[in-house]
């Protein structure tokens, strides 16, 4: 058994001594491993016995205990709790900006669609489209005017 | 000295510890007050200017409508590119860049911008006028936009704005006007409802994060978005309006004219056409005409002609008992009054029933008739009629046109009211005065505007002017009549619609020309007529201002194109069978020119004019000398000579009697049918011209 001590102590009495001679076995077999980095180091583990020792029971310091996490635990709660208006609130505000930011765009696509519409129903395009077509007013004979009332008659008879 | 557990010395250092403790917490406090009480103010706006932002909250300008919903002005959102030069890695390849995407843009002229920004920042730092920030190109084309985003550099920055369009180009163009670059009305009813079209911009304070996105808003004041406005225009029948405007205007060389669609019940304006146009979507350019952008149906007003003979005759039936029947003597086509000779431009009538005097546009008719009803009265007709004072409708530069008082008439100006000279009238107002007759004595306002709307709130309609009758029923219904009789019999038979009655009127009034000081052969040639004649549906009035020919020549056909379209636009069921008309042979026919001899202009026409020389008369061939000599009439009709035989009365006689009466009166006779006479014309008691026969019908 070597205690760290020991083991300090005879590494640094001997350690000039086993430097030079590492070196001399490396000199005399150039085929020789050079050894690992503490490989002269021996662990090993003291079997204790502590089975005799036993804890005195102390419930106010238990108490004590767990009243400080339990508190600590409220507190950090309560504290997160305090928080999350205020974390919602800029989740929500971020989303409120988004939402805004949507309504604006699609409002102005709105128009661009409304505007695009309104081009291509141009009056002057649709004359340009039914010269183009070859179309043509139709025999005013055969003509209709129809104002949804259930009689023609009484599509006739007024405004 | 303390001590502390028995350790000697152990309290010095710990008091010392203490000590230091102590203090550096009083510095801690210390430097907190100063940060959190007496530079409190300093640190939170500083904090504030980090965090917050205000944003304006631009009010979106409301949408002009037409009475179908089809837009006819809009505002969409484009974009605007802007950079800090500070931050551009290498200009001169920036502006490369930019040029090559943003049309318009000179890669040359926006380095040099960049170039003198930064010079100007590293000249005078922040002091530096708008150090940080360029324009690149304002309100671009959404592709652009795309083009630019595809690049994603985050050295261009972009800022929404706001475009007026106009989808259907110069469409209405002179209703609608058109807008500065800051989106303000310059014209038309963009400039007169300019403050409820635009809103009320908004502000938002805005906590926003290192990225620039909000957060929270602070304080907001929401912005109120511009009211969108319902026009009663129809963009279909303003499309043919403005196109059929145009075809005449260039076929007869008119340089302006105006045409306006109204529906006489309501008073709503279903189209208002103006030539010459132009694209409101294009900024005026420097040294253009701005005459092409006057709104000519509204806000010129010229002397109308034969046109206000309207208004005579209604004025006579109110007031003098002139019934269609009522003999009126034309005197060959000549009239003297105070010194003044008056030429009718038809020559040869002589005694005529009102009703085709007032169809054959005479204007020796018109001024006897005008004598019967007097100054006052005449006056007083013209100005219930609208004349003389604004419509009310909310365009801009609208003129009243113009009437003097009838103290300040010369003793001629009667002559000259009543063929529609010395007063100055918009078309606008002979399109109200129309509908007068159309919707059987009613004065109802023209009405633009339909109804307005913000955005999200309730629809708001447009109140009506209160209707006011100025006619009797009776009086309407039979100008209505007459007007009719126009357009078949008289000077407006190119205004003959297929398959619906309609009524009308012409009229050809010439020029004042300022420079000669003197009227010219040039004419205002107009038409105001309506169909279909029981019940109308819709009132237009054409004037083409400018042309040698007349108002029954140029300005018919237009009212006829304009209401065939209308009415079917409107599916106004036919009252007549479809039949191919014929075209207006002679022009001739439609001569009912309101001579301007000896007339006065208007005031607001021109002042002082001096007398013209040679008025526009009948043709050389019929102003013959073998005329009977001018009758001279002083200012009571009943001073008038007669000049014929006087018509017996033929009626309930049987073809022997009538013939034999006849033949003792020198009076010739039509007989028509077999049986007792029933009717004739002209009636008993009337003067017969030479040449002129009694048609005597027998049933």
């Amino acid at each position: 058994m070597a205690t760290f001590a020991a083991m300090f102590r005879r590494t640094e009495a001997s350690a000039a001594v086993r430097a030079r001679s590492a070196a001399d076995v490396f000199v005399q077999d150039p085929y020789r491993l050079r050894p690992l980095p503490g490989e002269d180091v021996y662990l090993y583990s003291k079997p204790i016995d502590n089975s005799r020792v036993v804890r005195q029971a102390d419930p106010a310091a238990r108490r004590r205990s767990v009243s400080t996490v339990a508190v600590s635990v409220a507190t950090a709660v309560l504290l997160m709790l305090l928080c999350v208006p205020d974390v919602l609130n800029i989740v929500n505000g971020y989303k409120i900006y988004a939402l805004e930011k949507e309504r604006d765009r699609l409002e102005g696509e709105r128009k661009y669609l409304q505007l695009a519409e309104s081009r291509l129903l141009n009056p002057a395009r649709m004359q340009q489209l039914a010269v183009q077509l070859q179309l043509v007013d139709p025999d005013p004979a055969r003509v209709v005017y129809t104002t949804g009332d259930s009689t023609l008659a009484m599509n006739a008879g007024g405004r | 000295m303390i001590k502390f557990g028995g350790f000697p010395g152990l309290g010095g250092r710990l008091a010392a510890l203490a000590l230091g403790a102590v203090l550096w917490a009083l510095i801690i406090f210390c430097r907190l007050v100063q940060l959190q009480v007496v530079s409190c103010h300093t640190y939170r706006l500083m904090a504030e200017r980090q965090q917050q932002r205000t944003i304006e909250l631009t009010a979106a300008r409301g949408t002009i409508f037409d009475r179908n919903g089809k837009p006819l002005a809009i505002s969409v959102p484009v974009d605007s590119v802007c950079l800090n030069p500070l931050r551009v890695p290498d200009r001169p390849m920036a502006a490369n860049l930019l040029a090559r995407v943003l049309s318009g843009v000179d890669a040359a002229d926006l380095l040099k911008k960049m170039d003198k920004a930064v010079n100007d920042y590293r000249r005078l730092g922040r002091k530096a006028r708008g150090f940080g920030f360029l324009w690149v190109k304002r309100k671009i084309t959404p592709g652009e936009s795309e083009a630019i985003r595809s690049l994603k550099l985050d050295w261009i920055e972009f800022r929404q704005e706001s475009q007026r369009s106009y989808p259907d180009g110069s469409l209405a163009s002179h209703v609608l006007g058109s807008v500065d670059f800051k989106e303000r009305g310059n014209d038309g009813l963009e400039l007169k409802l300019d403050g409820e079209l635009r809103g009320r911009s908004g502000t938002a304070r805005v906590v926003a994060d290192v990225a620039r996105r909000g957060i929270e808003s602070m304080m907001r004041n929401d912005a109120e978005p511009g009211k969108n406005i319902t026009l009663a225009i129809d963009e279909r029948i303003q499309f043919v309006a403005e196109r059929e405007l145009k075809a005449a205007c260039e076929l007869y060389g008119a340089p302006t004219g105006s045409v306006v669609v109204m529906d006489p019940e309501t008073g709503e304006l279903l189209a208002m056409a103006s030539y010459p146009t132009f694209d409101p979507n294009e900024p005026p350019e420097k040294g253009a005409d701005p005459s092409v952008r006057f709104n000519e149906p509204v806000s010129v007003a010229f002397e109308p002609g034969s046109v206000f003979k309207i208004v005579t005759y209604s004025a006579a039936m109110e007031t003098a008992g002139i019934r269609p029947d009522t003999p009126v003597n034309c005197n060959r086509g000549v009239i003297r009054l105070a010194g003044r000779t008056v030429h009718d431009s038809h020559g040869g009538l002589g005694v005529l029933p009102a009703a085709e005097a007032f169809a054959k546009s005479s204007n020796v008719a018109a001024i006897q008739v005008a004598l019967r009803v007097g100054k006052e009265n005449l006056y007083k007709y013209v100005r219930t009629f609208g004349f003389g004072e604004a419509t009310g409708i909310p365009l801009p530069a609208e003129s009243r046109g113009y009437i003097r008082k009838p103290e300040v008439w010369h003793p001629a100006a009667i002559a000259s009211v009543a063929m529609g000279h010395e007063v100055s009238v918009t078309t606008l107002q002979l399109a109200q005065a129309a509908s007068v007759i159309a919707n059987g004595g009613v004065l109802v306002r023209p009405r633009l505007i339909l109804s307005r709307q913000r955005p999200g709130g309730p629809v708001e309609k447009e109140p009506a002017v209160e209707p006011k009758r100025i006619l009797k029923p009776e009086t309407a219904i039979t100008m209505r009549r007459m007007m009719e009789g126009v357009v078949l019999n008289g000077t407006g038979k190119a205004a003959r619609l297929s398959g619906y009655t309609c009524g009308g009127k012409t009229g050809s009034a010439q020029i004042f020309d300022r420079a000669s000081r003197q009227y010219t052969h040039l004419y205002n040639g107009s038409f105001v007529g309506f169909a279909p004649v029981t019940n109308p549906r819709i009132v237009i009035a054409v004037t083409l201002n400018g042309v040698k020919l007349f108002g029954g020549v140029v300005a018919a056909p237009v009212f006829k194109a304009v209401a065939t379209e209308t009415l079917r636009i409107l599916q106004v069921p036919k009252d007549l069978p479809e039949e191919v008309l014929p075209e207006l042979s002679n022009p001739e026919e439609a001569n009912d020119l309101a001579s301007a001899e000896g007339s006065e202009p208007p005031e607001d026409l021109g002042d002082a004019p001096a007398v013209p020389q040679v008025a526009v008369l009948a043709p050389p061939d019929t102003a013959a000398p073998d005329r009977p000599a001018p009758v001279l009439v002083s200012a009571a009709p009943e001073q008038v000579v007669p000049v014929g035989p006087r018509v017996p009365e033929f009626q309930g006689k049987t073809m022997r009697s009538v013939l034999e009466e006849s033949l003792a009166a020198g009076v010739p006779v039509e007989i028509v049918g077999s049986g007792v006479a029933r009717a004739q014309t002209p009636p008993a008691g009337a003067f017969l011209n030479p040449g002129q026969r009694v048609r005597v019908e027998f049933r």
